[in-house]
């Protein structure tokens, strides 16, 4: 109740779906913990790792990710599209110019309004600091896993496609149907524009959804922010305005 | 404002919070005290929230400054509250409050309030000192007080940390320190423990960090 070192390691909690609450916390020395609504299962380090390799396999067997494993994938993008992968109907690699690319950048206005946009890879931070333009990718707001920052991450995966090449593991890039943009791999695609330039042919894993829920409305998504946003602000100025 | 007139200054607000009788603690930083406290290096004292609304009456009246952190940025877990800060720039001077021991969570910064027994040991086990400020914690709690300092709150042991705990560590209740980490660190604690004796202050936050034997 009191650790103060409890690290949320996962969280995909959400309004909609089966599970309300869905987290799982490092308790530091203490035990991991997976919360699924009022259930609470403790497991000690060891189990943990046993309990998620046995996950690993259980939808590798599933063919849940369509012939590939978890692990050619980022864990975090598979858990940030995990309501989209029950309609994933296939897999396909493709190759296309990192030119023809978009990628989604948030700006925020007024420190708590988060705005997207989309944009080409070189107008990304990423690659601006690459490029030699550090100060906004520094400051930019993005998920990092824990002990990370922005610069080590980015420097990393210019060592690895160094070292390693591109793809790596069978990590790809990847594109959501018929659209162009950049839904994991931002960092990478930096990397290789910076690298090989922006005319450079990479190859792409396209991920197929049946529906049309996968689609990205970014007008349709900025206006219900800015709306909320709104909203929160007079709010919270009419409960100051009252507590007077 | 010359040095006399800082510790004339420091003097009134202690000796008003000791007429008005109310209970706090400096929590650290002893050395401090008179001369080298200022604007930016505050004194920190831990109150009872029972008498929060007679602590803002009381600075207010000796024209101090309030501000509270902000609820809006910050999170507070397990009745964690913000600190509250009463200052005067013409003075130099900035006590910073606060109502709970609780530290900054590694997580995402939330505060979190540390166990309930860390609490009341805090108060239970006071000192009096002959110092014009009085209250100080035992020995025991000043040196858990500063290791979750340093851990949560500052992210490293600062020299001036490190020579606190290294003067209190060699007059402490050996069993209620272990006791009293535990409930903080539980299976890390041997291990902080020895740490702590070998000096070892630089490996002591990635250490804890990456601690996996649980």
């Amino acid at each position: 109740m009191s650790n103060p070192a409890v690290i949320t390691l996962a969280d995909a909690s959400g309004k909609k779906g089966k599970f309300k609450r869905f987290v799982i916390e490092d308790n530091i020395g203490e035990s991991v913990h997976l919360h699924v609504d009022n259930m609470r299962v403790e497991f000690t380090i060891k189990e943990f790792l046993e309990f998620s390799q046995m996950i690993r396999e259980s939808l590798k067997d599933l063919g849940f990710l369509k012939g590939y494993k978890l692990e050619n994938f980022d864990e975090h993008f598979l858990k940030e599209c995990a309501d989209l992968l029950p309609r994933l109907n296939k897999i396909v690699i493709e190759e296309i110019e990192l030119s023809k690319l978009k990628c989604i950048v948030h700006s925020n206005y007024r420190s708590d309004l988060n705005i997207m946009k989309l944009v080409s890879i070189d107008k990304i931070p990423a690659y601006k600091f690459l490029q030699g333009d550090k100060e906004e990718f520094l400051k930019y707001g993005q998920f990092n896993y824990f002990g990370m920052n922005n610069e080590k991450r980015l420097m990393e995966t210019l060592e690895s496609v160094k070292q390693n090449g591109y793809p790596f593991q069978d990590k790809y890039l990847v594109l959501f149907n018929g659209e162009d943009t950049i839904r994991d791999g931002q960092h990478r695609a930096a990397v290789l524009a910076h690298l090989y330039g922006l005319d450079k042919k990479v190859k792409i894993m396209r991920f197929y959804f049946d529906g049309t829920k996968h689609l990205m409305d970014i007008d349709k998504n900025n206006f219900k922010t800015a709306l909320k946003w709104f909203a929160r602000k007079v709010y919270r100025k009419l409960r100051r305005y009252l507590k007077r | 404002m010359n040095q006399n007139t800082k510790e004339i200054e420091i003097k009134k607000v202690f000796n008003k919070l000791i007429e008005n009788k109310i209970e706090y603690i400096v929590l650290r930083g002893f050395s401090d005290i008179p001369h080298h406290v200022s604007i930016n290096n505050d004194i920190d004292l831990i109150c009872s929230l029972k008498e929060k609304k007679q602590i803002n009456k009381l600075f207010s009246d000796l024209d101090y400054k309030y501000h509270e952190d902000s609820r809006e940025v910050n999170t507070y877990l397990y009745h964690a509250q913000p600190h509250e800060h009463f200052y005067c720039k013409r003075r130099d001077l900035h006590f910073d409050i606060v109502y709970s021991l609780s530290y900054r969570s590694p997580n995402m910064g939330e505060w979190v309030s540390v166990h309930e027994e860390i609490q009341s040991s805090i108060w239970e086990n006071k000192i009096t000192n002959n110092k014009f400020w009085l209250y100080q914690p035992s020995n025991t709690d000043l040196v858990v007080h500063l290791i979750c300092h340093s851990i949560f709150d500052k992210k490293e042991f600062k020299n001036k940390h490190i020579k606190q705990i290294e003067e209190a560590l060699s007059n402490i209740d050996n069993q209620r320190y272990y006791y009293l980490l535990e409930l903080v660190f539980f299976k890390f604690t041997p291990f902080l423990i020895e740490y702590i004796k070998g000096k070892d202050y630089k490996e002591i936050i990635k250490n804890y960090l990456q601690f996996k034997e649980y």
